[in-house]
């Protein structure tokens, strides 16, 4: 399947090895990525907070760099990227006066967004384009007795009706589905869909580290081997803030937080170099030990 | 949706008993804390004002709450923050802020903007619009004060709220995509802010750390890898030298399935 890719900022600024992790599962799931190195960064809500049209305007001008491709979708692999070009897909699909507005703007550079361009992020194109049943094909090492917390991030399940969630797509179960077909164990803790406090680090420190500090210590609770999240802002606070966050709540987290690629590499078959894992702040051990424990097993 | 209804009290207020909750404690002593009043623009006309409808439709949005407090009860930065002033709140203070008719939007907003768990402490976790019964948009609402306090008025906050939009904005700019080694120092005023230098001091470990890892390289935090092309300066130069903000309100202008008529764009008014 070929993609319009859009990697997001972050994944090739402070989690670089987000964006190796998703190069490297891509072939293995016959995903072909045509990258969108002209487009620029989404404005993770804080330039729609400033000026929305500047904001639609940036998006626009994204969707449409992906129109151009021949790709059957837009593929993007942050979940702030998703939320917020939602949001301005929204208003751009809504009204065509405005949007005319806004095409006009980036006609300049030969640009046009035709209304309803499809922009998902890859947890949805597993769940619904690919399939979880081919996932589960695919997969040569399950991830057996890997206790995988999930983490979703604001931006990609809520609001509720403009991230698309309804009967028929369960968006806010995705990633406990993904873990189950991978062979791993789903740990259910009270921070799954919660905030990790990332968008007000540089306002109110104390109260971004200790949501991210509350939801690492329930997932240390509830025993889990490590957390997997599909946004790399999350990742910040959870794993690169982590120390700090330990000392905001007061006690010992040592939590590794993987990317989704990560997670679903390692269940591919590729190892924990390859997938980055050795970049993180808070190394993720007990993965290392599961996959080589696992490698083992096969060998002996 | 998964067919399970769980009946509790409501989160982030005092349990009195069994499923009631001290309302006053923190719901209505947070609506108190903004001055959910109009305060009157003088001088005050012999008959009625005259306002654009756009403007009053626009604030029917947050007249719409019923005091429910379902939002208050859902914050996530209420969960870690209870100091913090919530969405219910915000919500009400922009009714007023966004009312022509009122005469103190400056100093509301300037409240609001320094009170270390004032505006700047919302998350943008979209949990209260999805509490919300009535279709308000707590943080929606959130967002329109931000913007009128940073575009309009300039309030420069204690909290950095107002830095960290400007230096995000100078940010993609300059580099297209986000340099989030420029982003952390510029939120605070610039490398040798004095304001500044005590949070990277403080950051210094994780910063030491990343670099061990080789999450962070010594040329990717220090040089700009990325710099935007010429045309998207020219839209951040365009858009922003507009005299005034053009933005697309759908719940003043609805989307074109209902309105045959498309093209109600509202202007937000620069102050």
């Amino acid at each position: 399947m070929k993609v319009a890719y859009w990697p997001g900022c972050v994944s090739r600024g402070f989690t670089p090895e987000l964006h190796g992790a998703m190069a490297a599962v891509a072939p293995l799931l016959d995903i072909d990525l045509i990258e969108l190195d002209r487009a620029s960064c989404c404005g993770a809500g804080v330039i729609a907070e400033h000026n929305q049209e500047l904001a639609d305007t940036l998006n626009a001008r994204t969707f449409a760099l992906a129109q151009q491709t021949d790709g059957a979708l837009m593929m993007n692999i942050c979940s702030t990227c998703q939320g917020a070009q939602s949001e301005c897909q929204e208003r751009l699909d809504a009204n065509a006066v405005y949007r005319e507005h806004i095409n006009a703007t980036i006609s300049s550079e030969g640009l046009h967004y035709e209304q309803g361009v499809t922009n998902k992020n890859l947890l949805w194109l597993l769940v619904e384009d690919i399939g979880l049943d081919t996932v589960r094909q695919k997969v040569k090492r399950p991830l057996t007795n890997l206790r995988v917390g999930p983490f979703y991030g604001c931006y990609i399940i809520r609001p509720a009706a403009r991230i698309g969630i309804d009967a028929d797509h369960p968006r806010h179960t995705y990633l406990e589905q993904l873990i189950d077909a991978l062979g791993g164990t789903v740990i259910d803790y009270a921070g799954s869909h919660k905030c990790c406090g990332f968008p007000i680090i540089t306002m109110n420190k104390t109260a971004s580290l200790k949501q991210a500090g509350r939801h690492l210590g329930d997932a240390v609770d509830a025993d889990a081997d490590c957390l997997v999240t599909p946004c790399p802002l999350c990742h910040l606070n959870l794993d690169l803030q982590q120390p700090l966050a330990a000392a905001a709540v007061g006690r010992e987290l040592g939590m590794p937080v993987l990317h989704l690629p990560q997670l679903l590499g390692l269940a591919l078959g590729l190892e924990p170099k390859e997938l980055g894992l050795g970049r993180h702040i808070v190394k993720p051990r007990s993965v290392i030990d599961w996959s080589q424990s696992v490698v083992a097993a096969a060998a002996a | 949706m998964d067919g399970v209804i769980v009946v509790e009290p409501m989160g982030n207020m005092p349990v009195i008993k069994d499923l009631i909750v001290d309302m006053d404690a923190v719901h209505w002593q947070k609506i108190r804390s903004v001055t959910p009043w109009l305060i009157n623009r003088e001088p005050v006309p012999e008959r009625e004002y005259l306002v654009a409808r756009e403007a009053m439709v626009d604030v029917t949005q947050s007249m719409a709450c019923i005091q429910c407090g379902a939002c208050v009860s859902d914050c996530l930065a209420m969960e870690v923050d209870p100091e913090f002033v919530g969405p219910a709140a915000l919500a009400k203070a922009y009714r007023f802020v966004g009312d022509p008719r009122d005469d103190e939007p400056f100093e509301r907003l300037r409240h609001l903007a320094e009170n270390p768990d004032g505006m700047y402490s919302c998350t943008h976790c979209f949990k209260c619009v999805d509490a919300c019964p009535k279709g308000v948009n707590p943080m929606g609402q959130i967002m329109r004060l931000r913007r009128i306090a940073g575009d309009d008025y300039k309030i420069e906050d204690r909290n950095n709220g107002y830095r960290h939009e400007q230096a995000f904005v100078k940010n993609i700019r300059a580099n297209g995509l986000l340099h989030e080694a420029d982003l952390l120092p510029d939120s605070y005023g610039g490398k040798f802010h004095p304001r500044a230098i005590p949070e990277l001091l403080a950051s210094l470990p994780v910063v030491i750390r990343g670099l061990l890892r080789r999450k962070i390289t010594p040329a990717k935090a220090l040089l700009h890898p990325h710099k935007a092309p010429k045309p998207l300066q020219a839209i951040f130069d365009q858009i922003e030298s507009e005299p005034k903000r053009y933005e697309l309100n759908l719940y003043v202008s609805g989307d074109d399935k209902d309105n045959e008529t498309a093209g109600a764009v509202t202007e937000g008014a620069k102050r």
